[in-house]
This record gives C-alpha cells, structure tokens and sequence, in this order.
C-alpha cells in the first residue's frame, strides 16, 4: 500500500492506494487540491476569490470551478434554511467550508478515472474510501476525539459512502462563560457525518455544526445521512441508523 | 537555533508533525523574545474567528493558546422541525480497534499559524 501526505491547505492531506498505481496519478490528484488552493483561498491576495472580493473580478467572468463551487455553497445554503452562507457579515463570500471536500472529490474522481478501485483520500479529517485496503478488509474511519486528539471514540466501515466532521477540536474559554457558566456546557463540539460522498457528507456536516444541538435532528430528517454528534459533557447523539456504519467496540 | 526551534514548534502546533507550511510565516529572528503576553491578529476559520495569545516567560514560549476561535450560531434563524425524533444517546467511550483513517475536525489549522505568526513576531521585536 502506498500512502503519501502532503500539507496543502493549510492542512494535512492523505492519498493511500491499495493497488499497484503509478506515482504520477497520485501526483496528479495531489495537484487538484494545490490547484483548488490557488483558486479558492482567502489567504492568497492573487486567488480567485480573493480578486473577486475586491472587484477585479465580475462573477460572470469567474472560471467554471467557481461558479461550481458557488453554486453549491448556494444550493447548501437553501437545503440548510441559511444556516450555512458563504457570505460573510461583510459582503465577502468565503466557499471555504465546502472547497475541501469539493477538491477530495475532484481528487476521487481523478483516481477513479484512473482505473483504480482500492484507495482513500483524506483532506484534514474529511474522508471518502474506495474498495477495500490493502489486506482485502474494509477501510475502517475513527472519529478523533474532541476532547484527547490522540484518543478515536467510534469506529466506522463507511464502504464507500463519505465522512466529514465539522466542530472545533481546541476546548477553551467559551466553554466556561463565567457570566453564564451553566449555558455553553452542553456545545456541541463536534458532528461527524456519513453521506453518500464526501462531497455531501462535508456540506451538510458543516451546516449541521451551526445548528448547534438542532444539528443531528436535521441530519436524521435528510435520507441517506447519518451523524454522531459529540458535546462538552461527553455525550453523544446518534441518529437512527448510524449503527449500520459502527465497528462494535473491542 | 532559537529560529529552528520556534518554526519547528510552529510546525508542530500546527500539524502534529514535521511537515511544511504553504502559509508564509515571518522568521523569527534570532534576537531574543521579549517577556510579556502577545496577541495574534484575529483571522477567518470560516465559522468565525481564530486569535491566538503566546506568553514568553525568560526569554522562551511558556504558552500558546487559542483565545478566540468558532464558536458559530446563527441563532436568528430558525428551523421548523415538526416532530423532533428522540434520538439515542451515549457516553464517549475510547475505542482500540485500529484503523487507516481518522476523521475529526480541523477547520481552523490556518488561520492558527497566522495568528500565531503574528503574536510570535511581536515578541521579536
């Protein structure tokens, strides 16, 4: 099995392959997020989006990745009843929250057209697996703990469909509002959710997590979608059929 | 050597291991860090901010913590949900079994290392 990590994003991103593949394919599905970073970062004063921020660019004359990718952060934006919004209080629109795991699916894609069968592709915790690893046993996803990094507190056989988790893994101040200390112990911390891709998964966890706790209630309502949704006390809620997808515990 | 040390404690603040930054961090000379508390600029993690305050005690980086960072409701809007399911809950509990692949949130690694960028190079100067 080949696996290979590069930070590209400003975070980790893993390809594995579990079959003979040429390094150059991996290259090139490594090269689809460098190319969506260019395009899509608010960080980089030349990208994309940032150029259309500050008027240098009309939307008509943005490139078809961007329209893709706005179109989609508008059609989240309906199916999450404005919960998810690209725009920003001050007018600047921001995909981030969606340009992740549309590049991990432009990556997938890459990969399938490829040939290959038997791979995952990993970018900062969203992941979408493909076939089976390299000992024929299905790919298995643990969810990290949000409260002991080091630590998985589920185990999951997703089997092709795609895993995204949306939260805040550093705990701090505003857990403990010293001016309302009961009100913010029960935040959610974070939701994972399970989708038909990566792609879905991704768009709906990121909504689900601005819901605060109404956040698992919506993803039990869409078909297809199931979540685990962790909060500060160390409970969690699971929607109705998430345990298709769990490993029992060992 | 100090600015070894200090881009790699960046590096691994921000990824867990030795790897690469894309985003630029200023270099941190080789003057000493002057003692006191310093604030980070306060960047876009896409739910809201991240700011990040270091404390450099003797010289040396004692503390680095995120003092601001998502904490995202939009509580004007509300959804009509007609019959909220109950829904099982339990108890985390760490699991052993082994895996290939860990999902978990990581949204805000960016906007960190800026903000730690811009709270260390105070302390340089």
């Amino acid at each position: 099995m080949i696996e290979q990590t590069r930070i590209i994003m400003g975070m980790p991103i893993t390809i594995a392959v579990a079959e003979q593949v040429e390094q150059a394919t991996i290259d090139e599905a490594f090269d689809l997020f460098v190319a969506a970073d260019i395009k899509f970062s608010t960080y980089r004063a030349e990208s994309e989006i940032s150029r259309f921020n500050q008027g240098q660019v009309q939307e008509i004359e943005l490139t078809s990745d961007v329209h893709e990718v706005f179109a989609l952060a508008r059609q989240t934006e309906k199916e999450s009843h404005g919960y998810f919004n690209m725009r920003k209080t001050d007018g600047r629109y921001d995909p981030s929250g969606i340009v992740k795991s549309w590049a991990i699916a432009r990556a997938v894609a890459h990969l399938h057209k490829s040939g290959l069968k038997n791979f995952f592709a990993d970018a900062g915790g969203d992941v979408q697996t493909s076939g089976v690893s390299g000992d024929g046993t299905p790919w298995r996803v643990g969810i990290r703990s949000p409260f002991h990094l080091g630590e998985i507190i589920k185990v999951l056989e997703p089997a092709g469909r795609g895993v995204a988790t949306s939260g805040s893994t550093i705990r701090g101040a505003h857990i403990w509002n010293p001016h309302a200390p009961q009100e913010k112990l029960d935040d959610v911390l974070s939701i994972t959710v399970i989708g038909p891709n990566v792609l879905e998964a991704d768009r709906f966890a990121t909504a689900a997590f601005a819901m605060g706790r109404k956040g698992v209630n919506f993803i039990e309502a869409l078909p297809g979608f199931e979540a685990y949704q962790v909060d500060a006390l160390g409970e969690a809620t699971l929607t109705s059929g998430f345990r298709k997808f769990e490993v029992a515990a060992t | 050597m100090r600015k070894m040390m200090l881009m790699n404690y960046l590096r691994k603040l921000a990824f867990g291991f030795g790897g690469a930054a894309l985003l630029a961090v200023p270099s941190a000379r080789a003057a000493a860090l002057h003692d006191g508390t310093f604030d980070g600029g306060v960047y876009d993690a896409y739910f809201g901010p991240v700011q990040v305050e270091i404390t450099v005690r003797g010289g040396k980086l004692v503390s680095c913590k995120a003092t601001q960072y998502p904490d995202h409701r939009r509580t004007s809007v509300s959804i009509n949900y007609q019959a909220l399911p109950i829904l099982e809950r339990e108890v985390v509990t760490v699991q052993s079994a082994k895996v290939q692949i860990i999902s978990g949130a990581t949204l805000t690694s960016r906007a960190y290392i800026a903000s730690l960028a811009d709270a260390l190079q105070q302390a340089v100067q």
